[in-house]
């Protein structure tokens, strides 16, 4: 899916807030597949919100979609008070959103550009913090 | 696409194992060509793997030293198993000066290494092809024709599918025994080079662009252009100094 239009969806965040891809038009975006049950999800969750923290005031939108049709709430909800993150966790519960973006495995990251086109996807993980500075430096300066 | 195999709890990433299995069948395959004409098949082997250590190593030294600044405060990142944080050129230049190293360390023509080192280059191609077919990268054009497959939207060509049967038949061809005298050293890998130049040349043309277009051919198809008939003058030059000799 590298060099595509990112597949727009409408998912509802864990504070009930509705968010759209196609709002945040204009703006790099990190969006993060993962699941509660997944041990490489653990693992890299706390470098997603280490670069939330020192991205936080840039333009970059860093998004975690939870694969709920796979998951459940209070393990989500367990998941997160182990591992607190400021960024908006989206639920998908239908598995839509998984599926509009040919999920396989999980953790899956896509990085796409201000155009909304998907410049790059890692399958698995851990994703360092270091790798997600170098994708976020790129996705600010295109 | 199958990105990830799944064997009972194991998930293991598809596209890695395929290289991997790849790169050892090929050592394998070298091994037994080194054997039958005379040569060290343990020195071919641990040139081989000498060059995919340094080569990965060198990959990651050469990521680290393009992106210092990413990895302040996250030094332990060094030692990550994320395939993201190689960079392939620089691993592949260590790779060459290793193996040309090697070479002159143990008094071998660079020219008859990469003789020897055509089997494993050969079932490496494929290896590649079908890694790139597993992680679903380098996917082909849209197209009405019948063996399209259904990828991103549309059927597409296969073109991982083209480049894994043409490196297939390279493969057989390379493998073809040839009798003793018969060539120079050189003219083998370079009879690998054309083949696999010419056709990642003419299938490039399927694949959806990626990177920079110039005079409308992608850059790996002017890259492989300029191998084709650099390696097609070489061999030219080879055979006729091979005509010479057997005059003089």
């Amino acid at each position: 899916m590298e060099n595509f239009l990112a597949p727009d969806f409408t998912l509802t965040s864990l504070d009930e807030t509705v968010i759209s891809l196609s709002d945040l038009q204009g703006r790099p975006v990190i969006l993060n597949f993962w699941a509660s049950w997944c041990p490489p999800c653990r693992a890299e969750m706390p470098a997603f919100q280490d670069a939330w923290l020192e991205f936080g005031d840039s333009e970059l939108v860093i998004i975690g979609v939870n694969a709920t049709r796979q998951d459940s709430l209070p393990e989500i909800n367990a998941f997160l008070a182990a591992i607190p993150v400021n960024f908006p966790i989206l639920l998908d519960f239908d598995g839509s959103a998984t599926a509009a973006y040919r999920v396989h495995s999980l953790p899956t990251t896509y990085f796409i550009n201000r155009s909304g086109v998907i410049t790059d996807i890692i399958i698995g993980g851990p994703i360092p913090l270091s790798l997600l500075r170098i994708q976020a430096d790129q996705l600010l300066q295109e | 696409m199958f990105p990830v195999l799944s064997i009972g709890p194991l998930s293991l990433p598809a596209a890695p194992l395929i290289l991997l299995i790849g790169f050892w069948l090929g050592s394998t395959f070298a091994e037994r060509k080194a054997k039958r004409s005379g040569k060290d098949p343990e020195l071919i082997s641990k040139i081989i793997w000498y060059a995919l250590i340094g080569g990965i190593l060198g990959a990651r030294l050469s990521f680290i030293a393009r992106n210092p600044s990413a990895f302040q405060g996250d030094w332990k990142s060094i030692f990550s198993l994320n395939q993201a944080l190689l960079d392939p050129v620089g691993g592949l230049l260590i790779s060459v000066v290793i193996v040309y190293l090697l070479a002159s360390r143990n008094r071998l023509s660079v020219l008859s290494l990469l003789d020897e080192l055509v089997p494993f280059f050969a079932v490496l191609a494929p290896a590649i092809y079908l890694s790139n077919f597993a992680s679903g990268s380098g996917i082909g054009l849209l197209t009405e024709l019948p063996w399209g497959i259904e990828q991103y939207g549309g059927p597409r060509h296969p073109v991982q599918l083209y480049l894994l049967i043409s490196s297939l038949i390279v493969l057989y061809l390379s493998s073809v025994r040839q009798g003793p005298g018969q060539a120079r050293d050189g003219s083998r890998f370079l009879a690998f080079v054309i083949f696999t130049s010419g056709y990642l040349a003419f299938f490039l043309s399927f694949q959806e662009p990626q990177g920079a277009i110039l005079w409308g051919f992608r850059t790996k198809q002017i890259i492989s252009w300029v191998f084709f008939s650099g390696s097609l003058y070489l061999r030219n030059q080879l055979t006729k100094d091979e005509v010479q000799h057997a005059a003089i």
